[in-house]
């Protein structure tokens, strides 16, 4: 009778155990994605020679048109977030009326963009392209 | 000895010799084997038995143990906090910013000719006009947000997606359409997980 008494107390104080934990410990991991990958410059595109419509042709339509007081902008641009936490905490509220809690959170947004400059005349005069998520995620955190 | 603990030991004895057999003597090696049967159910004791069986006694306490019952506790409790961490939930959501736009009707939009007014005809009003020092822009805009929780009780898990549809006309001054862009790419919004 002993024994059995002793297996319904150890799968009571695993089972306390286990919903206590699950109220304290949580981790979270989120990924946002925003827009479709951006290609990188086709070594065609020259500045001076590419036309308005080779670009539209090559990338479609952009995330944004900037007017440039006489010259213009078309912006390609894809958004890439991370985020992840890590919370642990003692739900003591009830009893002591404090609950120490540590909480872990780390979280980075990335971009990859092109933009191309235009002459009022619709000629590429400038050209730039930035690949945000190749940079690796855990050694960007610390930078 | 108090009076409680002589009830049990001759309740204890009682069964013993119950299960043993009333005219049976019962041998004190065999004595923690008969009382383990008393207080097991028959399944418990069968398999307690059919492991190796260990008694061990210590002062007037005796212990019996078999090691097939000791797995079955383990992957008993394994399996119940198995089932307490792995208690969730999982939500799928679909969000559309839906403005009515006819991909077909791009065939028909030849530049040099197609004035600013034909274009709203087609594609009703533009989601964004952008005003450019040659002419206007007109941009066409609608998006496909497709989201993946995965709520477990110690972790979450969220994903979400969004992909846009776009078309973009540039305007002359004198309204007429000089160039165009598209890019469909709505439809490869996906769900997933965040690996």
């Amino acid at each position: 009778m002993e024994c059995r008494f002793n297996r319904i107390l150890w799968a009571m104080t695993l089972l306390l155990l286990s919903q206590i934990l699950c109220g304290c410990v949580s981790f979270r991991i989120e990924k946002v994605n925003d827009g479709a990958e951006v290609q990188p410059l086709p070594q065609e595109f020259v500045v001076g020679k590419t036309t308005l419509t080779e670009v539209l042709v090559s990338y479609g339509a952009p995330t944004d048109i900037v007017d440039m007081r006489g010259h213009f902008a078309l912006h390609y641009q894809r958004a890439f977030y991370r985020g992840g936490n890590l919370s642990v905490g003692i739900p003591l509220t009830d009893v002591l009326r404090v609950s120490p809690t540590l909480d872990a959170t780390g979280n980075l947004q990335r971009y990859d963009s092109a933009v191309f400059v235009f002459t009022p005349e619709g000629v590429l005069s400038e050209m730039t392209y930035e690949k945000g998520t190749s940079h690796p995620l855990w050694n960007t955190y610390w930078k | 000895m108090t009076d409680t603990g002589n009830r049990g030991r001759q309740r204890a004895l009682d069964c013993a010799k119950a299960v043993k057999g009333r005219d049976r003597a019962i041998d004190l090696s065999e004595i923690a084997r008969l009382l383990w049967i008393c207080g097991e159910t028959e399944k418990e004791a069968y398999l307690l038995l059919k492991g190796p069986l260990t008694i061990s006694c210590k002062r007037h306490r005796c212990e019996a143990k078999g090691k097939g019952n000791m797995k079955t506790r383990w992957i008993r409790i394994g399996l119940l906090i198995i089932v307490v961490w792995l208690s969730g939930c999982a939500v799928i959501g679909r969000g559309k910013d839906f403005r009515p736009f006819d991909e077909q009707a791009l065939a028909q939009i030849k530049p040099g000719q197609t004035t600013a007014t034909e274009v709203t005809k087609l594609f009703g009003a533009p989601t964004q006009i952008v005003k450019l020092s040659n002419g206007n822009a007109y941009v066409y805009a609608r998006s496909l947000s497709k989201a993946t929780g995965l709520w477990l009780v110690l972790l979450t898990l969220a994903n979400y997606d969004t992909q846009h549809d776009r078309i973009v006309f540039f305007i002359n001054r004198n309204d007429v359409v000089t160039h165009y862009g598209s890019s469909f790419r709505a439809g490869t919004a996906a769900y997933g997980m965040p690996f």
